[in-house]
């Protein structure tokens, strides 16, 4: 079988037109971004605020187009949103008026046609009952997504995403608004649902820990303008008879570590006791 | 002692029924003793009593067709606004051509006002039926369309997003998602304007009919029959609080997901 979900990013510049001051000038948010990822890769996008890393999911999901460079997913040049790439946004997108379910099965909805073969119908349903037993959701399909906790939601979400089979996964910090033991539960849940999807995922969050728990390979964005600054693989941490990264072991802290020294290294924020005293005396 | 007066807080059903009904009866109790004072003439402020005998020898009238006329006319002119006007609302809102072709023209109609329209309606199409519905059509359409095209826009980008990601074409997003998602804007905007086309109904019959409620009541001050002016200001009232309660509910059948 050829593995699909290779993506290539080339020379992605991305910037924004901003009004200051009566003037119309152009602002780079991502300068000059090269990344290759393989088929099934899980790569965590890291990073200070503000560094672009939502700017260049958009760009991948086809939701907004780069000012310069190319992106390809097996080869196919991304000019638009489509199927063949998920998302998950850190705030819930289930539609409102219809239930888990309905919400879960829509893209297959889309794709099949009144007079489909039962048999096409059979599979859709068939691929959407496994993701809705995987995501914990038996209980609630028949729900309304404003009867859901914002962890169920989230999982409804990734579900939704998965159920077309895309080639890639992009996630912009799926678990950025849960408490951290939804978070922690969600983790679990993410690297089972990783070790059995072979979809390629791009996954974006500011917990430097969650990205080495759920990531192979971790990129650390610099910030004005966005560039690739460091990337790490999470072979070296050590992990347990399952697999999952040791969250109590000495090479988890150490890498964590290195990967916020970078972040703080790229952080254009910074609070001084200058700048802190200012503001206390206002 | 309950909190009966926090910020948006929700209170007891009992309480609430209690209310409802004392913002009828109080004013009914007021006008009762108004009208014992004799401080106003009959002629101008009859007692409840006599409105109410004369809803009893209008009830043995013709009270059931003046209402069935103007009940239809209202419905009609209505819902021929609603079936063009939400269509083209929920263009407006979603596409920027229609917008720039039929948004300005339509702000510009909208502010002509329905009743000025009157005498033109009568040189066109005369006194009778289809006169009142093309009043009444004049007098919500345009506004249902402003409505309906600020609901659509309403819709949150969010959903539009998500859906171009799972692989939605323009029409599922305008089916799926634009339309889904502002449907109870729309009902609510036909809620209202469904009580706007009530006051329409009335103004066009007091020029343009020979029956109907409107047209009774121009009659009766015609004869100084004060009490039967009350009685269909009130039925007209009572219709209208009717057809909104009948909407409030289908509202919450048909939108449940939309309440929390
Ligand atoms: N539509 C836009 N118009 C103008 N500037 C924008 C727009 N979207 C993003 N930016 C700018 O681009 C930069 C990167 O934004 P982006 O949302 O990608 O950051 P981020 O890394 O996701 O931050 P966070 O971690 O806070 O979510 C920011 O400086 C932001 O101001
Ligand atoms: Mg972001």
């Amino acid at each position: 079988m050829i593995s699909t979900g290779r993506v290539e990013i080339k020379g992605i510049c991305k910037s924004f037109r901003i009004r200051k001051d009566k003037k119309i000038s152009t602002w780079p948010a991502l300068d000059n971004i090269n990344l290759n990822i393989n088929p099934g890769e899980k790569v965590m996008i890291v990073g200070a605020s503000g560094c672009g890393k939502s700017t260049l999911l958009r760009l991948i999901s086809g939701l907004d187009q780069p000012t310069a460079g190319s992106i390809t997913v097996d080869r196919d040049l991304v000019k638009g949103p489509g199927a063949d790439r998920g998302v998950v946004f850190q705030q819930s997108t289930l539609f409102p008026w219809m239930t888990v379910w309905d919400n879960i099965i829509f893209s297959r909805r889309l794709c099949i046609s009144l007079n489909a073969r039962d048999e096409q119908v059979s599979r859709a349903v068939y691929r959407s009952n496994a993701l809705v037993t995987l995501m914990g959701l038996d209980q609630s399909v028949e729900l309304y997504p404003n009867q859901l906790s914002g962890g169920m939601q989230q999982r409804a979400n990734i579900a939704r995403a998965l159920v077309s089979s895309p080639k890639v996964l992009l996630m912009d910090e799926p678990f950025g608004a849960l408490d951290a033991q939804t978070r922690e539960t969600m983790h679990k849940v993410v690297n089972h649902l990783f070790k059995v999807e072979k979809t390629t995922v791009i996954f974006v969050t500011h917990d430097v820990e969650e990205a080495i728990v759920l990531g192979d390979r971790i990129i650390v964005l610099s910030a004005n303008p966005g560039r690739v600054d460091t990337t790490f693989t999470t072979e070296s941490v050590n992990r347990d008879e399952a697999g999952m990264v040791k969250r109590n072991d000495v090479s988890f802290f150490e890498f964590k570590e290195q990967i916020l020294s970078r972040i703080r290294a790229t952080t254009t924020m910074r609070a001084t006791d200058d700048l802190l005293q200012k503001v206390a005396k206002d | 002692m309950m909190a009966l007066t926090n910020i948006r807080d929700t209170i007891p059903r009992w309480v609430y029924v209690i209310l409802s009904v004392a913002g009828f009866v109080i004013p009914l109790a007021f006008w009762q003793i108004l009208s014992g004072t004799h401080i106003f003439s009959a002629l101008f402020l009859p007692s409840p009593e006599r409105v109410f005998k004369s809803f009893g020898r209008w009830a043995v009238s013709n009270l059931w067709e003046d209402t069935y006329v103007s009940v239809y006319q209202v419905v009609s002119g209505f819902l021929l606004a609603a079936v063009v006007g939400v269509p083209i609302g929920i263009y407006i809102g979603t596409f920027k051509i229609v917008e720039a072709l039929l948004q300005p023209i339509n702000d510009f109609v909208r502010y002509m006002p329905a009743s000025a329209f009157i005498p033109l309606v009568l040189l066109w199409i005369g006194i009778g039926e289809s006169a009142k519905v093309s009043i009444i059509f004049i007098g919500v359409f345009f506004q249902i369309i402003v409505m309906v095209a600020d609901a659509v826009r309403n819709v949150p980008q969010k959903y539009l997003e998500a859906a171009y990601t799972m692989g939605a074409k323009k029409g599922e997003i305008l089916s799926y998602v634009i339309f889904r998602g502002a449907a109870p804007d729309i009902f609510n905007i036909l809620r209202v304007n469904m009580g706007w086309a009530w006051t329409y109904l009335v103004i066009a019959e007091m020029v343009a009919a020979d029956r109907g409620l409107g047209f009774a009541i121009m009659q009766a001050q015609r004869f100084m029959d004060t009490p039967k002016i009350f009685v269909g200001i009130i039925i007209i009232g009572f219709l209208g609080l009717l057809f909104d309660l009948s909407f409030r509910i289908m509202h919450r059948i048909f939108f449940a997901w939309s309440y929390k």
